[in-house]
């Protein structure tokens, strides 16, 4: 009798947010053609270089958050053009530092409303070696999907906090960066094998990702990380800095900020004046009608930082400039 | 070569780094994915515009030398009202209250010795 029975060995996902709880910048984001952006959905990026557009939004399939990825019928489907990649991902260099010339697990949920074959990525930080693999998917069945990958024994993995390993899911390519050689590592940069469906020509086409998870291939359950834990993970790479950063007026229409981050990023972040809701700019005073508007100077660093903020206009119970305790909305980018 | 991953319209240097697009603000921190999509603008022949235009510059020049005389003016003013008060105070009919205001100086002044 085996009275042990299956002894699971369990790991870390290497791939922060991978479960796609977490999604600070909003639930749903359109990429035009020749857009790269940070999606909703917190560390995944998605890149139009193609005619037509898609939305990237959050869903929810059988319970669990989705990243979802719909050719956008207002928009039209996405014809032609070099390639698009709707999920990206970034690795940094020491996440897999030491793997080289090792097998490295994937696996995926995923679920499509068509039938076909999707390709899947991977590329070194100098994008100049490719790896491309094949992913077959059936209409409105979620699939649960296993690869082994070895990463190329010469590739350097920098074992910092720079980029490294890039990951594509769903790549369209046509041109230069669409490759015939699938499932070993090649010279150049490619993001879809020849073949693969191309799913972005029809409108009202959807990828939704459920669950991607990466690490060592003997791993066989990844550990689940809360929302808390993937949300302080997400923060070391991007932050809204909302009441936190309580203004205290300078002169006239500028207001002084000082700021901290809940963790520490992993480069001095870039900053920028929000221009999603809530307001920017946001007084106090129920009267006041102010909105920051520029930044004079901005000091940034991985803990925290400082800056003066213009355009603060005065409110009615306010005659002497910006509030004096006035609350403005960041948003501060250390992404890789 | 692969695109960037931001698309620069303009980069205007600034006391801690660069303004991308006027809205921007990136530090300068080699890690930074925007400070090195700088670096490669830079690397493709562009140059980032002076943190101020002429125009800008010359102004805040000009506040500053403005500021500095407001200082100054402060300081005379200030100065003056002293010598006033003391050369009032010394005449026999000076007001009581401002022979009074020289005493209270003077007794200051000593416990600045």
């Amino acid at each position: 009798m085996n009275i042990v029975g299956e002894i699971k060995k369990v790991g870390a996902n290497l791939v922060t947010n991978g479960s796609f709880k977490v999604w600070q910048r909003g639930g749903s984001v359109v990429l035009s053609y020749g857009e790269t952006k940070k999606t909703g959905a917190d560390r995944f990026s998605a890149r139009s270089w193609g005619a037509g557009a898609f939305t990237v939004s959050n869903s929810v399939v059988d319970g669990d958050d989705a990243y979802k990825v719909l050719v956008d019928a207002s928009l039209g489907g996405l014809i032609g053009g070099s390639y698009v990649g709707p999920l990206m991902y970034a690795f940094e260099g020491q996440e897999l530092y030491g793997k080289n010339g090792k097998k490295i697990k994937i696996k995926i949920k995923i679920k499509t409303n068509f039938d076909g074959v999707l390709s899947l990525s991977l590329k070194n930080s100098a994008s100049d070696r490719s790896y491309l693999t094949e992913l077959s998917v059936r209409a409105n069945v979620i699939e649960e999907k296993e690869l082994k990958i070895v990463l190329e024994s010469d590739t350097t993995l920098n074992n910092d906090s720079l980029k490294g390993v890039m990951l594509v899911i769903g790549g369209i390519a046509k041109g230069s960066y669409e490759s015939a050689v699938k499932d070993e590592w090649v010279a150049g940069t490619y993001y879809s094998v020849s073949g693969a469906t191309n799913w972005g020509v029809v409108i009202g086409n959807s990828i939704e990702v459920i669950d991607i998870a990466v690490g060592s291939d003997d791993i066989t359950d990844f550990i689940k990380k809360t929302y808390s834990e993937e949300l302080l993970l997400c923060q070391r790479y991007y932050n809204v800095i909302g009441k936190e950063a309580h203004g205290t007026w300078k002169s006239g229409s500028t207001v002084g900020l000082g700021w901290s981050y809940p963790v520490e990023m992993r480069a001095a972040p870039t900053i920028a004046l929000a221009t999603t809701t809530p307001v920017i700019g946001r007084l106090d005073n129920p009267d006041d009608t102010g909105v920051g508007s520029t930044i004079l100077t901005s000091k940034s660093g991985v803990k925290g930082g400082s800056a003066f903020i213009d355009g603060m206009s005065s409110g009615a119970g306010n005659g002497n400039g910006a509030n004096s305790e006035t609350d403005v909305l960041f948003t501060a980018s250390a992404e890789l | 070569m692969e695109e960037s991953n931001i698309i620069i319209n303009s980069v205007k240097k600034s006391k801690y780094g660069y303004v991308i697009n006027e809205s921007l603000h990136v530090p300068n921190d080699s890690k930074n994915s925007d400070y090195q999509a700088v670096q490669k603008w830079i690397d493709a022949g562009n140059t980032p515009a002076d943190q101020h235009t002429p125009e800008e510059a010359a102004q805040i020049e000009s506040d500053k030398i403005k500021e500095a005389a407001k200082a100054e003016l402060l300081k005379v003013d200030l100065e003056s009202i002293r010598s006033i008060r003391e050369y009032i105070a010394a005449q026999p009919d000076a007001p009581k209250i401002l022979k009074d205001k020289e005493a209270a100086a003077v007794l200051e002044r000593e416990k600045l010795k």
